[in-house]
């Protein structure tokens, strides 16, 4: 099934559980995982010989991370991942950004996700690379721009919102609310359209759920997107995108970052074991970025603010270890890190390694490649 | 709850959705319209900076699109960027087809100052913009060179609709269409340029200039009957009666082609409150997102409005085709709707500044929720899903309901 254009698309869940199952080949696929809100790339690869890191996060310092060279230590709650760097599958780059950072969530998001930090962001750079005919799935709650055509194509959306397996108060006041015949008729056409995506997305995920006993994946909301994420590459699309929200800890940062990595790390480990389980685990990278890296000092609130260059990890088929040197703690600009690497250049050797196109109509101009990728 | 309703009904359909103040306005909703037609548009436009080379027009964009959503969100005279949303809705150039904003900000006031005068002028205006000329090439118009572009869409959209002019007439106005072209930042006149000799269209002949055409479209009454259609079509419901159709006519010809007078006219009917009209249409996006801003006083930052926009697949001056944005069925769509669910918590709970809204819910109550939000009759399910929700979770879970979808 081809992807549709958006505005002609009904029911997309119920398009993508009609896709077919493959068992056989091995098409590649990236999955992209975007953290939302900032990471803070410092606490979760922390530089714990550097006393700098000490001085500016009193309170939020990790103590007790797992080193993973003489600089670089893991935060703790990344311990599932560890197996898969030792075996080479993981390529941690830091100090990403762009140039003239912008500390705004929606600008920089928009930068990311255009592939162009000096133009207006009208179109995103997996949807310029992947063409017409790609098939591609995002799931999430809000459209991403990076699946957004320059003439306005969208790819499949799976709303990740109907997904939680505990709702809020709200999420079963609005369930309610659907589940009930409305009495006029634009409203009733209204509530339909929403519960058959609903109902398409319960068969995925009741899916999905069979498969995840097996692989372990965790219980709560991000580990249930991850399972549905692994029900989705069994069908073998080129992008899989996934939007993991949170990361905007401008308080109370350490439960919070704590419990949002070590959700990350089981739900990609168990998306490992997943592929590993039908032989597809060297046949989909997956890309994980954030908007900005946080503010070095730590705040007032037990948190930190927003920041510049931030780290990006791939995970799969790479050349394993760390890149983009060291955060220069002792060179701040503006109580902010130094940008070393481009996101361009991890994006631009994404497209030609990994997906096979040219980086220079989607980026602009070629970007220098990192060699991450073999 | 009578008057909250046709408050309510006029709120929606003449502007974003009304404000608890607006649902309280003691005047009568004629005396509403004759004030807020008879305003002129007198606001400074974005102050953009003058046309940098493409790539380097990005701080241009944000402050277009700032501006832009101040607009929407800010405006005291809602009826007018209504109408505004409805011609760049009718009278469509994109953001893809200009790629300058400066240009989008120029045409954009033209609407602005036309919104609710002599349509001629509105034509005219929009015929001789840098971004119309751009958008649908008559730039690239010249004598013995025709680019027939905006002529045909001239006619069948922007004036007397399909059946009514053939092939021919489609060549002769491009023909009179000829000599414009953009010089710098302004649209120009260029004599060597136009077709000055005589052309026949629509049935009439002579030498035809662009504003002569453009008056004869204008005064052609298959225009009126097309605008007539559209704009009661818009504000009310679909296919109007001919009755209806040729009562709108008729103030068309008395008023000089007054879109106000139109309006006023609409209004004035009986259907227009009716229960044929009453929750008939369903929102656009940007009615839902602008609506809800303005009717709890939520803040936005206009780029996460604007992504929220985009998510649920509308961004102002983006619309897919030169025919602009599909019908209200059309945004039944799973991520138009699924979207607004997110949206509706995010512009209502308390999610910092990641969420890109902040609301102060004050000291309003449920039933003030109901009465600015669903016109103070919600649906049994409705009222009885919000029991036992705190304010900001009654605000979110109203957001959400299949009635807020409906204007």
């Amino acid at each position: 099934m081809k992807r549709r254009d958006f505005l002609g698309l009904a029911i997309a869940a119920t398009t993508v559980a009609a896709w077919p199952v493959r068992a056989e080949g091995q098409r590649r696929t990236l999955l992209v995982v975007e953290l939302v809100g900032g990471n803070d790339g410092l606490n979760t690869f922390i530089p714990y010989r550097d006393s700098n890191y000490r001085r500016l996060r009193p309170q939020l310092a990790i103590a007790d991370g797992l080193p993973v060279s003489e600089r670089t230590a893991w935060h703790p709650a990344l311990a599932p991942l560890l197996p898969q760097f030792r075996a080479g599958r993981v390529a941690v780059v830091q100090n990403v950004g762009y140039p003239n950072p912008s500390l705004s969530h929606f600008r920089s998001r928009d930068i990311w996700l255009s592939g162009r930090p000096e133009s207006s962001a009208t179109s995103g750079w997996l949807a310029r690379a992947l063409g017409r005919d790609a098939e591609a799935v995002f799931v999430g709650e809000e459209y991403p721009l990076a699946l957004l055509g320059e003439n306005d194509e969208r790819f499949l959306q799976v709303s990740a919102r109907l997904l939680r397996r505990t709702p809020s108060r709200l999420d079963r006041a609005i369930a309610a609310l659907y589940e009930t015949p409305q009495g006029l008729p634009a409203s009733e056409r209204v509530r339909q359209a929403v519960q058959a995506s609903r109902q398409a997305l319960a068969r995925l995920q009741q899916e999905a759920t069979g498969r995840s006993q097996s692989s372990g994946y965790p219980s709560g909301a991000i580990g249930q997107q991850f399972a549905l994420v692994g029900r989705l590459l069994e069908t073998q699309p080129q992008v899989v995108y996934l939007t993991v929200g949170g990361w905007d800890t401008h308080a109370n940062q350490r439960p919070r970052h704590q419990n949002l990595l070590s959700q990350l790390a089981t739900g990609l480990t168990a998306l490992q074991r997943h592929l590993q389980a039908q032989g597809r685990q060297n046949s989909v990278l997956t890309l994980i970025h954030s908007e900005f890296g946080r503010r070095p000092a730590e705040n007032g609130s037990g948190g930190t603010d927003h920041g510049t260059a931030g780290s990006v990890m791939l995970l799969g088929p790479v050349r394993g270890g760390l890149y983009g040197g060291e955060p220069a703690l002792d060179r701040l600009v503006d109580g902010n890190l130094p940008v070393g690497v481009d996101y361009r250049q991890v994006f631009g050797e994404v497209l030609t390694k990994w997906l096979g196109r040219n980086p220079q109509g989607v980026l602009g101009q070629p970007w220098p490649a990192l060699g991450v990728l073999g | 709850m009578a008057v909250w309703r046709q408050r309510g009904h006029f709120g929606r359909r003449l502007g974003f959705g009304a404000t608890a103040a607006e649902l309280r306005d003691g005047r009568s909703l004629a005396a509403v319209v004759a004030v807020a037609v008879a305003r002129p548009w007198t606001a400074p436009g974005p102050a953009l900076g003058p046309v940098a080379r493409p790539g380097a027009q990005a701080s241009a964009w944000r402050a277009w699109v700032g501006w832009l959503w101040t607009q929407y969100t800010d405006t005291d005279n809602p009826l007018r960027e209504k109408m505004v949303e409805f011609w760049r809705d009718r009278l469509v150039v994109s953001a893809r087809g200009v790629r300058v904003p400066q240009w989008l900000a120029d045409y954009d006031r033209r609407l602005r100052v036309g919104a609710l005068g002599d349509y001629r002028e509105l034509l005219w205006q929009v015929t001789t913009s840098p971004a119309m000329l751009v958008y649908l090439n008559n730039r690239q118009n010249r004598r013995d060179r025709l680019n027939e572009n905006f002529a045909r869409e001239l006619l069948e959209l922007f004036s007397v609709g399909r059946g009514v002019y053939t092939e021919r007439d489609v060549q002769e106005t491009a023909r009179a269409l000829t000599g414009w072209v953009v010089r710098g930042e302004q649209a120009a006149f260029v004599p060597g340029r136009h077709d000055g000799g005589r052309k026949t269209l629509l049935g009439q002949t002579g030498n035809f200039t662009a504003a002569e055409v453009v008056t004869l479209l204008a005064n052609h009454p298959a225009t009126a009957r097309k605008l007539a259609i559209d704009l009661w079509t818009y504000l009310v419901y679909p296919q109007p009666a001919p009755a209806i159709v040729e009562s709108l006519v008729a103030v068309y010809g008395r008023s000089n082609r007054n879109v106000g007078a139109l309006i006023q006219a609409i209004v004035a009917h009986p259907e227009f409150g009716s229960d044929r009209a009453y929750r008939a249409q369903i929102k656009t996006p940007v009615q839902f997102l602008v609506g809800a801003l303005r009717q709890l006083g939520i803040v936005a930052n206009p780029l996460r409005a604007w992504q929220g926009l985009r998510a649920m697949g509308q961004m102002p001056y983006n619309a897919p085709t030169v025919k602009g944005w599909p019908a209200g069925e059309g945004w039944l769509t799973a991520p138009s709707l699924l979207t607004r669910l997110t949206l509706a918590d995010a512009l209502t709970g308390n999610h910092g500044d990641n969420s890109g809204f902040a609301w102060t819910a004050g000291s309003l109550t449920q039933d003030d929720l109901l009465a600015v939000l669903v016109d103070g009759q919600p649906d049994p399910v409705l009222w009885q899903t919000v029991r036992g929700l705190s304010v900001r979770e009654t605000a979110a879970a109203i957001l959400a309901s299949p009635l807020y979808q409906l204007a």
